[in-house]
């Protein structure tokens, strides 16, 4: 990309007097703020997270003006006071943020002050992780050209934190898809203590990128008003004329600490101090207004005096208004699941022809699909010709519904999941599945959009659900080691915010994929992948099937133990059970629980307390497996009714082999569940 | 006769030595020091030729000082001016010495 010039649009002798001052009043509001937050701590009220701007006043009032609330969408970092404020966040709503209040609009004091955001105009939630929301201003901006809106998304953050993958994932994919993002990089030297030379070789962050395609770098002068406007103009005059990104670094001084848990006379020197802070830009900027005689002194000091007052005013509302309520902490853990009223059980009695796993999930996603055209879906090898997923369950998928909404992903999950959190923030009308990764085992560099993913409803207060589900072919049984056979639902299922399903027969898949689709909130969708094409699997599966999220199913009744499972250890549990039966052992009743999150705990305890004893059964390690959670459920609920041990059975605290020996040496059969049934019957 | 000055802050180290030296080389007659931090467009339209000096900050910044004259120096006219530039330190993309931040 040729270096391209940035015209001079706005310069001190020609900006309208009005814009000077409003400039310059925003200004002075923010830097009152900055540094009036830390007096809230000191006072024990709040703000105990602050991480000033001062030094950073250009390009953050650049990013804040060239910002339209409502159609450009923006994601702020900590540092970015002054940005809210250039934005339209009033005075009052930083301090209401600043001291966690209950009216605070960007979490309601959920989450960490100085993490300003106002969803309903697009000021989106964003996490503490350092440069995370990258990958959602890369997602909003995907679905800003789907919708070919004349908008731009961007995302801001400082130099170090592009250190991060991801934000390299980020950027290299909205180069790759050509969408009008901007990438600012407040450059202030430092990553809390460590120099920007501990974390890449150029000086200047954004250089790294210049052998990119579309992407566009531009350097200014963030302590500078006037560049810094200029600048930011032309980022976004070019991001949404050429629909191209552009990556926009900002010399900043970081005049403070890093934060108030920070102390820079530890690492730097007086010297350093002091020329920071004669790089004031505030101060720059009251010097230009006065030597080219734009403002009198007396008008500046007016201003200065009605800051003053409006700070008074805003920071007496602010204290006034109510706190959180303890009670609330369960609000927004989950978004609303769609209510289906022909199937409120999940139970049907359709008879005729049985549809195998694999095609019941490729026909919901196309009856899906065909029912809401805001559906998108994308992963690795999601379409090429004839294939259509790694396991090729979205095949046909691109071919009917074109590429704009069937595409291949980047092999960065990450990005996968990030995007998606980021295109469902558009619009709530969208509703996005990935395939998160090829096989459950590679989700895990997509933690910490997961993570982040899960908690935003409750981290918003409310404001914002990602609408996604996520796919992933999971489990063993096909002969694939330790890198094609992981269960990992035990550990996402200590994370909050996200419902788990987990089907063992076809038309449980339909029925919880078409209801995972239509609903808001975050659905992990897990695939026995082993059952895709097994015809124990298969089933009649009506078109318009629904399964509720929390509906366990019984798919054997019994009157002597209850083995409560799901996924492929469904199938070896009614194997088992049969045996126990044709034997004249036993009658036992196979709960299969469709849902981990949220879980039918009547279904379960209603069980036990008809056959008083229990074996909970799945394919993950019995050490750390979400077994462990049924056990204490049962264990805490259920004791009353039972007659002998909880019993678990399921893979041993191994990794699981490649070599057929090792895997069946590893992963739960028949026969082991028979024989832990036998001992509980016989207890 | 034109006139010449050599334009520097007296705040600078290196760039307060080498004006010395071409003061020096010129002879006191011939040529006048003027505080680049005390700049404005009247001290400028006094002279003909100009050497200017400034070093680079902050990754090929101008100082504050001379940043804050750019605007006039934009408008004045030059035309008939000569103006070598004295820059220590300006290379954008890899500074030599890196003082901050
Ligand atoms: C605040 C500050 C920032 C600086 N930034 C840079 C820089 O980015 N690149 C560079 O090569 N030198 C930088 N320097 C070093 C000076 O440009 C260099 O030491 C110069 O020779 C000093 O000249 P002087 O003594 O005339 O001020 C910086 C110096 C200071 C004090
Ligand atoms: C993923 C992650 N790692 C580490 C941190 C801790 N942390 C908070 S701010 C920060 C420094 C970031 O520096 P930079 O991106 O340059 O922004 P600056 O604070 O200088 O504006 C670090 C390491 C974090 N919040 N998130
Ligand atoms: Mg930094």
């Amino acid at each position: 990309m040729k270096d391209l010039k940035v015209p001079k649009q706005y310069t001190i002798k020609k900006t309208p007097k009005e814009t000077l001052e409003n400039w310059y009043r925003l200004m002075k509001i923010g830097r009152a703020l900055d540094e009036k937050a830390p007096n809230y701590l000191k006072q024990a009220i709040g703000w105990s997270y602050h991480a000033p701007y001062a030094g950073h006043d250009g390009i953050q009032l650049a990013i804040g003006q060239n910002f339209e609330q409502k159609k450009d969408h923006l994601y702020m970092y900590y540092r970015d006071m002054l940005t809210a404020l250039a934005g339209g966040m009033t005075s009052e709503e930083i301090i209401l943020n600043g001291i966690s209040k209950a009216t605070d609009p960007s979490s309601g004091g959920r989450h960490m002050s100085n993490h300003l955001a106002k969803p309903e105009w697009n000021m989106h939630s964003v996490s503490s992780a350092t440069g995370n929301h990258t990958l959602h201003a890369v997602g909003t901006a995907r679905a800003i050209k789907y919708y070919g809106e004349k908008a731009v998304s961007i995302s801001s953050q400082g130099e170090s934190s592009v250190s991060e993958g991801y934000v390299y994932e980020a950027i290299t994919g909205a180069d790759k898809e050509e969408l009008p993002v901007i990438f600012v990089v407040q450059d202030n030297g430092y990553g809390i203590s460590v120099p920007k030379k501990d974390q890449t070789a150029q000086r200047k962050v954004a250089n790294n990128f210049s052998g990119y395609k579309n992407l566009r770098i531009i350097h200014c002068n963030g302590k500078d008003v006037f560049d810094s406007m200029n600048a930011m103009a032309e980022a976004k005059r070019y991001a949404i004329e050429e629909s191209k990104p552009v990556l926009l670094q900002a010399n900043c001084v970081r005049m403070g600490s890093h934060s108030n848990s920070d102390d820079h006379l530890l690492y730097r020197s007086d010297s350093e101090r002091n020329y920071v802070v004669e790089y004031d830009p505030l101060a720059k900027y009251r010097r230009l207004l006065l030597r080219y005689e734009r403002f009198a002194e007396e008008e500046l000091n007016k201003i200065d005096e009605e800051v003053k007052l409006e700070i008074k005013a805003s920071h007496k509302a602010a204290m006034a208004a109510p706190d959180p309520d303890p009670a609330s902490i369960y609000d927004h853990v989950f978004s609303d699941p769609f209510v289906s009223e022909k199937y409120p059980e999940g139970l049907h009695n359709e008879e005729g022809e049985k549809t195998k796993f694999i095609t019941a999930l490729n026909e919901t996603l196309k009856a899906e699909f065909r029912h809401n055209p805001d559906t998108f879906i994308w992963g690795q090898d999601m379409a090429n010709k004839d294939k259509g997923g790694i396991f090729n369950v979205s095949k046909g998928m691109q071919a009917e519904f074109g590429e704009k909404r069937v595409f291949n992903g980047p092999i960065a999950e990450d990005f996968i999941l990030g995007t998606a959190n980021g295109m469902s923030r558009y619009d709530k009308k969208i509703r996005v599945v990935v395939e998160g990764a090829e096989f459950a085992d590679y989700f895990w560099p997509a933690m910490e959009q997961y993570v982040d993913t899960s908690h935003d409803l409750w981290r918003s207060n409310g404001k914002f659900s990602p609408n996604v589900t996520i796919r992933l072919a999971s489990g063993g049984y096909i002969g694939g080691g330790m890198y094609h056979s992981q269960n990992i639902e035990g550990s996402l299922a200590a994370i909050p915010g996200v419902r788990i399903v987990y089907p063992s027969f076809a038309d449980d898949a339909a029925g919880l994929l078409r209801t995972s689709m239509r609903s808001e909130g975050l659905t992990m969708f897990m695939e026995p992948k082993a059952l895709y094409q097994d015809p124990k699997a298969a089933t009649v599966v009506p078109d318009d099937f629904e399964v509720p999220f929390g509906k366990a199913r019984v798919r054997r009744e019994g009157s002597d133990l209850t083995i409560i499972t799901y996924g492929n250890t469904t199938h070896l549990s009614l194997d088992a059970a049969k045996k126990l039966a044709e034997e004249g052992i036993a009658d036992v009743e196979v709960v299969d629980l469709r849902s981990l999150i949220p879980l039918d705990e009547e279904t379960i305890l209603n069980s036990i307390k008809k056959t008083n004893k229990v074996l909970v059964v799945h394919e993950d390690k019995v050490f750390g497996g979400f077994g462990g959670e049924l056990s204490a459920l049962i264990n805490e609920k259920g004791f009353e009714y039972l007659d002998a041990p909880i019993k678990r059975v399921g893979s041993p605290f191994t990794p699981v082999g490649f070599n057929r020996i090792l895997e069946q040496a590893i992963l739960p059969n028949k026969e082991r569940i028979y024989t832990a049934a036998k001992e509980l019957i016989e207890y | 006769m034109s006139k010449t000055a050599i334009i520097y802050s007296y705040n600078t180290q290196k760039s307060k030595k080498v004006a010395e030296k071409i003061i020096a080389a010129f002879g006191e007659k011939e040529i006048e020091a003027v505080n680049a931090e005390e700049l404005n467009k009247e001290v400028l339209n006094k002279y003909d030729n100009f050497i200017l000096s400034a070093p680079t900050w902050f990754d090929g910044e101008l100082p504050n000082y001379w940043d804050e004259f750019v605007p006039d120096l934009e408008e004045m006219d030059l035309k008939r001016k000569s103006l070598p530039f004295s820059d220590w330190e300006i290379r954008k993309d890899t500074p030599r010495i890196f003082a901050m931040p």
